[in-house]
């Protein structure tokens, strides 16, 4: 057990008692996350849609992106495969914090010297990481396929950083406030407003007349990054953006994701004192 | 490890008084809290377990303020806790599930963890269930499990709240058994209703009631309390007359045997006899007494 007797050592001591916490947080939300059957049958079913929809793009000469150069090519099929995905990355976290209050299970982690905010950084990282792990695994074998059809491997580091830079935000983004947003609501009444939420504020054009999200730095699909940074827009509202907007979108959906966690982390910390 | 308590003051959100005024020493070794449903017994434990916080007054455990920040987790690096409805992951296995907490407890020596773990496992008989999921636990072994995570980091402190609930004869048994053996070298709080708990385990006790500490003292403190008040009453006609409560009732063939608790109208006529007090019979001539306001009962 950590030994935190000495005041010289104190600090340090508890930050390595906190990491120590940290990291077993993060490891068994991945290992509880990761196991779920249902998880990895919805990707499998994402997996057959996706790849049915890639393959009509490959073989439909007039709508084909394949002439493109190979960083644009990636990048493009990166934002194309991540509407669906995401959501169900979004309806499979929607659990991970309600499970703790109504198991009890957080309150015996109360009474453990690993802090809130501690506990709180591993559940996020750790069930974020296990709910991207499958759809980052169809996104690999959309990738193989797509590199096998242009013949190089340079397509896997491109698609890797395409990945990180255009997923992974939005992804970040959507986690924390689905965190945040099912301590207060019913997870089957966030699940619908979060489907509702990502087609309003990523898919609907700014053109149909209802106010919306999409077409600002703040779509999470990361339309504007891809747009801005890889010079490539495949919907019609994302050309023109520079890459100062896709670096600013970029920024704002990695900032904003920790500004929720830390008021989530407020507002958890005000509960409990006040319970 | 003394506990020290002072003017404990908790007003949940709505003006629920939980606990009013609470002062109590705790000395080391086991102690029993004991009251009726609603008495204020598991916000007293969660407040000392941090989980609550408490409105007003002082809590000192050993030497830590648990008024502080500090003071707090200080007291969860040395405490473990068994709540009266322990939390799992039900798709984890007793062995994972005892490897978190022992992540979280601060025990981050990989090989000295699994070596708990599973030294644990044995002393609550779980070895072979180790690999298997919590959700397919019986009520039993859930409680058993709730031990054992509780012991993990060998607390100086252990707070038990309802530990034999729902648990059968023998099981209740063995559980006390283990909680005595604990108290020997450790300070061991124990919650609970049911008083044979209490008697079987404990020396001191303080009995609290609508938030607020009505006795404390040794068992033999309390049970002296209700010496010359309890009665046989042995009776094949109508019920004894008097101001008491009947604690049991035994049917005999054609009579019937009382056992009361207070004072009858005519003793000898009903042919009572007076008979040594158990310490359910003091509990139940305390809360009687109680029932007049103003009535506080403390012995040290």
């Amino acid at each position: 057990m950590t030994d935190c007797a000495g005041i010289a050592e104190r600090g340090q001591c508890r930050m390595r008692e906190q990491l120590s916490a940290f990291l077993g947080v993060f490891r068994y939300e991945f290992k509880m996350q990761i196991r779920r059957k249902s998880l990895w049958i919805a990707f499998a079913g994402f997996t057959l849609l996706l790849l049915s929809n890639a393959f009509t793009t490959l073989h439909s000469p007039e709508r084909s992106i394949t002439t493109l150069p190979l960083i644009q090519l990636v990048a493009a099929v990166t934002l194309q495969l991540n509407w669906l995905p995401a959501i169900g990355i979004g309806v499979f976290l929607a659990d991970r914090f309600p499970r703790d209050r109504s198991s009890k299970v957080d309150e015996l982690f109360e009474t453990t010297p690993a802090a809130l905010r501690t506990r709180l950084a591993g559940k996020y990282f750790g069930s974020v990481l296990a709910s991207i792990a499958p759809a980052f695994l169809t996104y690999c074998i959309i990738i193989g396929i797509l590199a096998f059809y242009k013949q190089t491997l340079l397509i896997f580091p491109i698609a890797i950083v395409s990945y990180a830079v255009i997923v992974v935000p939005g992804i970040l983004f959507i986690a924390a406030f689905t965190l945040f947003c099912t301590s207060v609501l019913w997870i089957p009444l966030y699940q619908f407003l979060f489907v509702g939420y990502w087609f309003w504020g990523n898919m609907l054009s700014p053109d149909a007349g209802l106010p919306t999200l999409t077409g600002t730095i703040l779509t999470p699909i990361g339309g504007f990054i891809c747009a801005g940074i890889f010079g490539v827009a495949p919907m019609p509202w994302l050309k023109g953006a520079t890459p100062f907007e896709g670096l600013a979108s970029l920024f704002v959906l990695l900032i904003v994701p920790l500004l929720v966690m830390v008021l989530f982390y407020y507002c958890l910390k005000w509960e409990q004192s006040h319970k | 490890m003394k506990i020290e308590i002072g003017g404990l003051h908790k007003v949940y959100r709505g003006g629920v008084h939980a606990l009013d005024t609470v002062d109590m020493n705790i000395p080391g070794g086991m102690f029993g809290l004991l009251g009726p449903n609603g008495a204020g017994k598991t916000t007293l434990m969660r407040i000392m377990a941090g989980i609550l916080r408490p409105t007003s007054g002082d809590l000192y455990i050993g030497e830590y303020d648990c008024n502080t920040e500090h003071g707090r987790t200080a007291v969860k690096r040395i405490q473990g806790y068994l709540p009266q409805d322990l939390g799992v992951y039900p798709d984890l296995s007793a062995g994972e599930f005892l490897d978190y907490i022992g992540i979280l407890k601060g025990m981050d020596d990989r090989k000295a963890r699994r070596h708990r773990v599973n030294e644990l496992l044995e002393i609550v008989s779980l070895t072979s269930a180790a690999n298997r999921k919590l959700k397919t636990y019986s009520g039993g072994m859930k409680r058993r499990i709730g031990i054992a995570q509780a012991l993990l980091n060998d607390p100086r402190l252990l707070i038990v709240d309802e530990p034999t609930a729902g648990l059968d004869p023998e099981e209740r048994i063995r559980f006390r058994n283990l909680l005595s053996e604990l108290g020997g070298d450790r300070t061991v709080l124990l919650s609970t209703h049911i008083v044979e708990d209490i008697a079987q385990t404990c020396r001191n006790l303080a009995i609290l009631k609508q938030g607020r500490v009505v006795f404390q003292g040794t068992t033999m403190d309390l049970v002296g309390e209700a010496r010359g008040r309890v009665w046989i009453v042995t009776t094949s006609g109508a019920k004894p007359q008097g101001d008491f409560t009947i604690v049991s009732t035994l049917h005999m063939g054609t009579s019937v045997q009382y056992r009361l608790v207070g004072s009858l109208a005519a003793p000898d006529e009903d042919g009572a006899v007076a008979t040594e007090p158990s310490l359910e019979d003091s509990y139940v001539w305390l809360m009687r007494e109680q029932r007049t306001p103003g009535v506080t009962m403390a012995s040290k």
